[in-house]
């Protein structure tokens, strides 16, 4: 579904990510671990086009996309979430939701002046597949907020109802459970099981290992922007290196 | 003063607060809905004035021209000139940050504006051009400033109506969210740049279309009608005021800051001859006090941005 062959990504000469090479397949649950400073995101920003890489490859569904600008790769089926929250705020919940779909021949400023029927046939539409967006994240009461008054868990529900919305086959989620409650974060790693059982891959970031232990078929581990170790949770868990990594060499 | 003098100086106030909330709806197209930063909007009024005059104008020998154009295709070629030049600076300018799209704006609109300073064959230099024809006139006689007014507000009626209808449908969807986070909009699969240059073009269109109205309404046009303050600014000045990203708070706006600008005037012309200099700088202050006072309490304008329905 997702392969990263010697992805190099410098920052002034700092090394961002490193000959970084990994492979994701279909259907599957992976998350991706790894101290503060690893190159986590900028390698997800990497695979979803907002960054340039340097050297290497990335390829989506067997096709190369490193040139690719972020907005084709999104219509080639691929969906993110950001690590903070990015709603858009003077529009409402459902207009957040709405946005996303591609290929709305309202999009085309001619036809919004003069194709109006079926422009509204298609709305109508969007507006079904919106809601019940937004009854799977339990958010209809919101329907018409604007997105700037929601509170931080909720903006995160929002980003991953954008991500659906989008319809993708891989979704690239940023630390979907920071900051949010106990209970909130058992919602999400339902919403993201749920996902898989549709048939999506999900590719994640995250901290919290529990949601790492309790949801993931694999785990990568990377480290200084590079790669060091793939596997199940429970091999992740009790591998040396990977503690070496997070907790530093010298030990007291 | 009589009561017909005071209606037609309504009229003549009506019209060119017109033709200023065709601006600013131009402007709320490109600044309120899409996010850009264009400070140029005297360089799309020169150039739809220019266009209209050259195409509309008799055969002169001081400058190009002849072509007794009708005013329909004179208000279509001059709208269709100002976005192609929105076109070519939109190319370089936005895919970069949108304080670029501003330095460029500001520098193009004054490139333009030496460029009909002193192409004397094109526009005749300062002198500029005069007796632009005005339209209709024969038809209307004594009723021509009403039926100019007539034609101002058909040409607002229109622009509005396609400005809501396009702003309320997905297009405006997608240009609305590429202001509020253009991340997330590519992140969406939306052509980002596509967008911005539609929002940037047509907004043009407008502030061409409403500089040819310019030209047929005062019958002269000389590069110094194109200083930033008079066309630029008051612009801005209408759409903070009114409320970007509301098309009938622009619409507002314009007619309160022309009020404000041509009632200033009034009363400073009151003032003895010695303190006409000071007189002028002064309106500016008064303009900027009222948008200092609008800002500080509403600082959305008097008609903010409404929610819109899904």
């Amino acid at each position: 579904m997702l392969k990263v062959e010697n992805v190099v990504k410098e920052f002034d000469g700092f090394r961002a990510v490193d000959e970084l090479s990994f492979k994701i397949e279909k259907n599957t649950i992976t998350g991706l671990i790894g101290p503060n400073g690893a190159g986590k995101t900028t390698t997800f920003n990497i695979i979803a086009g907002a960054l340039n890489l340097d050297k290497g490859e990335v390829y989506l569904a067997d096709q190369k996309v490193n040139d690719y600008p972020a907005y084709q790769i999104a219509r080639l089926g691929l969906a993110r979430t950001f690590q903070i929250p990015r709603a858009l705020k003077k529009m409402t919940v459902i207009e957040n939701l709405m946005l996303v779909p591609n290929g709305q021949s309202g999009e085309n400023l001619f036809n919004s002046w003069f194709n109006r029927s079926r422009v509204k046939k298609e709305e109508a539409a969007n507006y079904q597949k919106a809601y019940q967006t937004l009854e799977f994240l339990e958010l209809t009461h919101l329907e018409d907020e604007l997105a700037a008054n929601l509170s931080g868990g909720q903006k995160k529900l929002l980003e991953m109802g954008r991500a659906l919305m989008a319809d993708p086959e891989l979704i690239l989620l940023d630390e979907p459970g920071a900051g949010v409650n106990p209970t909130l974060m058992n919602k999400i790693a339902e919403n993201i099981i749920k996902l898989k059982e549709r048939g999506k891959t999900i590719l994640l970031i995250e901290h919290n290992m529990d949601l790492i232990m309790n949801i993931c078929d694999k785990v990568i581990v990377m480290s200084d922007g590079r790669y060091l170790v793939e596997g199940t949770p429970a091999e992740i868990k009790s591998n040396p290196e990977v503690l070496k990594a997070y907790l530093g060499e010298k030990t007291a | 003063m009589t009561i017909s003098g005071l209606l037609s100086y309504l009229i003549f106030f009506l019209t060119f607060a017109g033709i200023y909330a065709i601006m600013a709806l131009g402007l709320n197209m490109q600044r309120g809905f899409a996010g850009l930063f264009n400070i140029g909007i005297a360089g799309f009024w020169a150039v739809g004035a220019y266009t209209a005059a050259i195409l509309t104008k008799s055969p002169s020998p001081n400058h190009l021209g002849g072509f007794n154009t009708p005013i329909i295709i004179s208000l279509l070629a001059a709208g269709i000139f100002s976005a192609i030049l929105a076109f070519l600076i939109g190319i370089p300018t936005l895919r970069l940050r949108e304080d670029y799209l501003g330095i460029s704006t500001i520098g193009i609109a004054e490139i333009i504006r030496l460029i009909f300073t002193n192409e004397a064959w094109l526009s005749y230099g300062v002198r500029g051009i005069s007796s632009i024809p005005k339209p209709f006139r024969d038809i209307f006689g004594q009723y021509y400033n009403l039926s100019f007014l007539a034609l101002v507000l058909i040409v607002i009626a229109i622009f509005y109506y396609l400005s809501e209808k396009g702003i309320k449908s997905p297009w405006g969807r997608v240009l609305r969210a590429i202001r509020e986070d253009e991340e997330v909009a590519k992140a969406s699969g939306k052509n980002v740049f596509r967008y911005r240059m539609e929002a940037l073009v047509f907004g043009a269109f407008m502030m061409g279309v409403g500089g040819a109205l310019y030209a047929h309404f005062t019958g002269f046009i000389s590069p110094e009608a194109f200083m930033p303050m008079q066309t630029t600014f008051i612009v801005w000045i209408m759409l903070i005021i009114g409320g970007s990203a509301n098309n009938f708070g622009v619409l507002i706006g314009a007619v309160i800051t022309w009020g404000i600008w041509t009632g200033t005037e009034t009363i400073t012309s009151m003032l003895p001859a010695q303190y006409v200099t000071q007189a002028a700088a002064f309106r500016v202050i008064l303009i900027g006090v009222f948008l200092e006072i609008i800002l500080l309490n509403m600082p959305d304008g008097l008609f903010p941005e409404r929610k819109f329905k899904a």
